[in-house]
């Protein structure tokens, strides 16, 4: 049969994989990170981001269980400091994409002093610490974001209210020069709603077999979607994950809709629909936006899943040769690291799948 | 009902006792068997499981990715206990192709539509050709015709699931995963229609490569 012809393709192909391409030093970068973490080190973000650094250093790591207590014991002292440049960050929030450099630098100086004691004693701690606000709108402010800073800076959480623009950023939607940003981001809305109303608003006359049956599958996904939270629950909510869904599954017919892609494009909904929604996500409701909002919404949601998808499109191919590529790795990666729970889990996949 | 739910345990004494290729592994008084469960997406293959292994219903569960896997036993009259290792697929075309990683060595399969959807129908045919060409030669099926309690938009006829079931040699059973209808009796019959120890050879132990039973 047809599926078992392809699924000795596969193995064939991946036990090449394993002659050939796991040396590569991705792999063995995540192997040392995983000893690193075996011997009682941490991984910080640093590590796992900077491929290109050809030996981590693992000396500069420091703890974060110790830095992290010790800036919340400062940031308790300077309490009123800290606040105060929560503040001033924040006030900045609603323009900080098109923040000018002048104000930029106002706020920077005025919080100079304070600022450099909690960067000082906030080195990795979390998102909401003001300095790292601070960083974080220095990196968005410039005319030219620099992606490995932000990059950087993101691994150990983005403040909520950035997180639009920083992921925007992150995935390639949206470009670093600030003075593009808007336009393209005004251009990829306008050629989303153009997909929509050649793709999802047209009679199902007009679609082939292959797309009726692939919008119903959506279909049946959407309501199971997040199920239990209860804004995933609304309709208008789930039309707009239909309305993605589809537009993705047309737009890319190698892997069309997969059930699990469903899952990926709620936190991107989530997220860029903070910036017109406030509070509790459970008081949330889609029906006090403008059509435009929803479709500008619906445009980032779409573009975000493409780009996060592009770099993993052959999960969702047919026998899904990524995954059994990864599934591969992380066996090797078990094998290496510990011999004897690979023996194990070996036995006890026999006993349970043979 | 049986006991409760859980992924095997390690330390069970089942442990040492693989079962064969073909399906369950037994002892006297204790039977395990793998169970898949097939069928089109949305005709309820989870909430059956859901049902059956914790009494539950919820009718917005998750959508299913990949496969899941449940377990549950149960203890029938003449004081035997079947422990179904539960592999619940998704339903979505895609993932057909991974499906033979699941009802491989399989001793049941129970294949699932939804009784308002030919379309879901001729699906549950698909995968009874399916398992007839690929499948292991003794594996029980099952023929569900779910969501039974929605009468007012049924679409396949009880008489043609019965007929399907017959020609085929299935043992056939509608079922409503909502309000537990027929659910429990679902299992107890695939209970009872699994070979018995005395009917097999126990050949348990020797079918697996030298190293596995070393480990």
């Amino acid at each position: 049969m047809k599926n078992d012809d392809d699924n000795n393709n596969n193995k064939a192909e991946r036990s090449k994989d394993a002659a050939v391409g796991i040396p590569d030093s991705r792999f063995n970068q995540t192997l040392r990170n995983v000893q690193g973490l075996l011997k009682g080190r941490n991984i910080p973000g640093k590590i796992l981001l900077s491929q290109r650094v050809s030996s981590p250093d693992y000396s500069s790591l420091s703890s974060p269980t110790y830095t992290r207590s010790f800036s919340y014991s400062e940031t308790g002292t300077s309490g009123l400091t800290s606040e105060r440049i929560e503040k001033q960050a924040q006030s900045s929030r609603k323009s900080f994409g098109s923040l000018n450099d002048n104000k930029l630098k106002v706020s920077a100086s005025n919080v100079q002093s304070p600022s450099e004691e909690v960067q000082k004693s906030s080195f990795g701690a979390r998102a909401t610490d003001s300095a790292r606000i601070l960083k974080f709108t220095k990196v968005l402010s410039g005319t030219m974001v620099a992606l490995e800073k932000l990059r950087e800076l993101s691994w150990s959480g983005v403040p909520d209210y950035m997180r639009p623009t920083v992921w925007r950023l992150l995935l390639g939607y949206a470009p670093t020069n600030s003075d593009r940003r808007e336009g393209v981001l005004r251009r990829k809305r306008l050629e989303y709603l153009d997909y929509i109303s050649q793709y999802y608003d047209i009679p199902d006359a007009e679609r082939s077999d292959d797309e009726i049956n692939m919008l119903r599958q959506i279909a049946v996904d959407c309501p199971r979607t997040v199920p239990e939270v209860s804004f995933f629950q609304q309709e208008q909510v789930q039309k707009s994950l239909e309305r993605i869904l589809y537009t993705w599954a047309i737009r890319h017919p190698a892997s069309g809709y997969v059930q699990g892609i469903n899952d990926l494009v709620t936190p991107f909904l989530v997220v860029f629909l903070s910036e017109y929604l406030e509070g509790a996500i459970d008081n949330w409701s889609m029906s006090g936006l403008s059509s435009d909002q929803i479709s500008n919404v619906e445009a980032d949601c779409y573009w975000c899943l493409s780009k996060l998808l592009d770099g993993m499109q052959d999960h969702y191919t047919f026998a899904q040769p990524g995954i059994q590529r990864l599934v591969f790795k992380l066996k090797e990666l078990v094998r290496r690291i510990d011999g004897n729970l690979f023996s194990g889990l070996l036995f006890f996949l026999q006993v349970i799948i043979a | 009902m049986g006991c409760g739910s859980s992924f095997p345990d390690r330390g069970s004494r089942h442990m040492g006792r693989p079962h064969p290729e073909d399906g369950g592994g037994h002892d006297a008084r204790n039977i395990r068997v793998k169970l898949v469960l097939l069928g089109d997406s949305g005709v309820g293959k989870s909430c059956i499981v859901l049902r059956f292994v914790r009494g539950q219903f919820d009718a917005t569960s998750k959508v299913t990715v990949g496969a899941s896997f449940l377990s549950q036993t149960i203890a029938l009259q003449d004081s035997t206990t079947v422990k179904f290792e539960i592999w619940d697929t998704a339903g979505q075309e895609r993932y057909a192709a991974l499906a033979p990683l699941y009802y491989r060595g399989a001793a049941v399969a129970v294949i699932v539509y939804d009784i308002t959807s030919p379309e879901s129908f001729s699906k549950a045919q698909y995968w009874v050709k399916e398992l007839q060409k690929h499948g292991s030669p003794d594996i029980v099926m099952a023929l569900v015709g779910n969501k039974a309690d929605l009468q007012e938009k049924r679409e396949v006829a009880v008489q043609d699931g019965t007929e399907y079931a017959e020609k085929n040699g299935m043992f056939f059973i509608e079922t409503s995963a909502k309000t537990a209808d027929n659910i429990n009796e679902l299992f107890e019959e695939i209970a009872k229609r699994l070979p018995r120890p005395s009917d097999i050879v126990d050949y348990a132990t020797s079918k697996l490569p030298p190293d596995v039973l070393a480990a």
